[in-house]
């Protein structure tokens, strides 16, 4: 079963690296949305614009407490990922199959996908309070994820994992939140004191 | 440019400043702006933003493995909230300094940031410290 699926994600990595190698500046602008930096960096300064640039106070208090949930879930996805990753290992696809890389050669474990997943628990919070704020986050996680797999760093399965573990996650910390938005809102009454919101 | 840890701080500063200028202009934070004119502001933040990506992406190999000399997860965190505060607190001294004669001294209902749709960063920062020493002054005679 988990070599029928394997190959299909290896069929996948091959489907889609074929619009890969003809264009030069195509491959750039992939791996540029593939790096570590390009998307991961948007995401903080999309967070830190919801956090101050809203004009209405009881909305901008929704934004803050959307951010505050997202931080956490942030923070035990990448956890849960840290630990799983002590009893799962799995390879790269360069590993076991020969995928053309146009990446560095990370070693740490394929599944799941660490930056993918760490993007899409910022998002659920934000689905829940601000539509277009969660939706744009999706739409990075996504690109990210494609991104990786064109370069030839992850398989397919790693981004749907990483998307379902971080929604999962999140999900609850959402839940969690919801059932402790005063002593948030106090949280937030206090950054409001030292004017950081 | 210098290093990597080095170039991705001075970059998420620059980025970060462009996004607290960008976040002022629609959250009306007068006060907190480089720019009076908000178009003209709107233009230098979006600026800031393609001036610290262009100077991240395209002057140096960013592609690097973090065992390899590049930077892991936590490191990222880290550098990116150390930008953050240091970008906070240049926008804060630059505003207070550009608008440090445009003070609105008038009762105000606002609170946390909002208090920077009247008065600068500093101006209210330097009225909460000499509150806070009045009352230690009064605690300590009594």
């Amino acid at each position: 079963m988990l070599e029928i699926l394997e190959n299909y994600d290896y069929e996948i990595i091959v489907i889609l690296q074929s619009v890969l190698g003809y264009n030069s500046s195509l491959d750039k602008a992939v791996t540029l949305f593939a790096s570590d930096y390009l998307i991961p960096v948007s995401v903080g300064l999309l967070i830190i614009y919801s956090w101050f640039g809203t004009e209405e106070r009881s909305v901008r208090l929704k934004h803050q407490l959307a951010t505050m949930t997202a931080v956490v879930s942030l923070a035990m996805t990448n956890l849960s990922i840290l630990i799983l990753n002590n009893f799962l290992f799995r390879p790269r696809p360069y590993d076991s199959y020969e995928v053309e890389v146009f990446f560095y050669l990370p070693t740490d474990s394929s599944f799941p996908a660490n930056s993918v997943a760490s993007i899409f628990a910022l998002t659920v919070p934000f689905l829940f309070s601000r539509i277009p704020i969660g939706l744009t986050l999706v739409c990075c996680s996504i690109v990210l994820g494609i991104a990786r797999v064109l370069v030839g760093v992850h398989y397919p399965t790693d981004i749907l994992g990483a998307i379902l573990l971080a929604a999962a996650i999140s999900s609850v910390i959402t839940v969690i939140f919801s059932n402790y938005r005063t002593k948030l809102e106090k949280m937030v009454h206090f950054a409001q004191r030292i004017l950081l919101a | 440019m210098l290093n990597l840890p080095i170039d991705y701080y001075i970059c998420c500063t620059l980025s970060v400043m462009g996004v607290l200028q960008i976040a002022s202009n629609d959250a009306n934070l007068d006060k907190f702006r480089f720019v009076r004119n908000q178009s003209l502001n709107t233009i230098l933040a979006s600026s800031l933003l393609l001036t610290s990506f262009t100077l991240f992406f395209f002057t140096a190999e960013r592609n690097i493995n973090d065992v390899h000399g590049g930077l892991d997860g936590n490191q990222q965190m880290v550098l990116f909230i150390c930008s953050f505060v240091t970008g906070f607190i240049a926008n804060a001294v630059i505003s207070s300094f550009i608008n440090r004669s445009t003070n609105d001294h008038s009762n105000v209902d606002n609170i946390g940031i909002e208090l920077l749709r009247q008065r600068t960063y500093w101006h209210i920062f330097r009225g909460r410290v000499i509150h806070c020493l009045k009352f230690l002054k009064t605690t300590i005679t009594r």
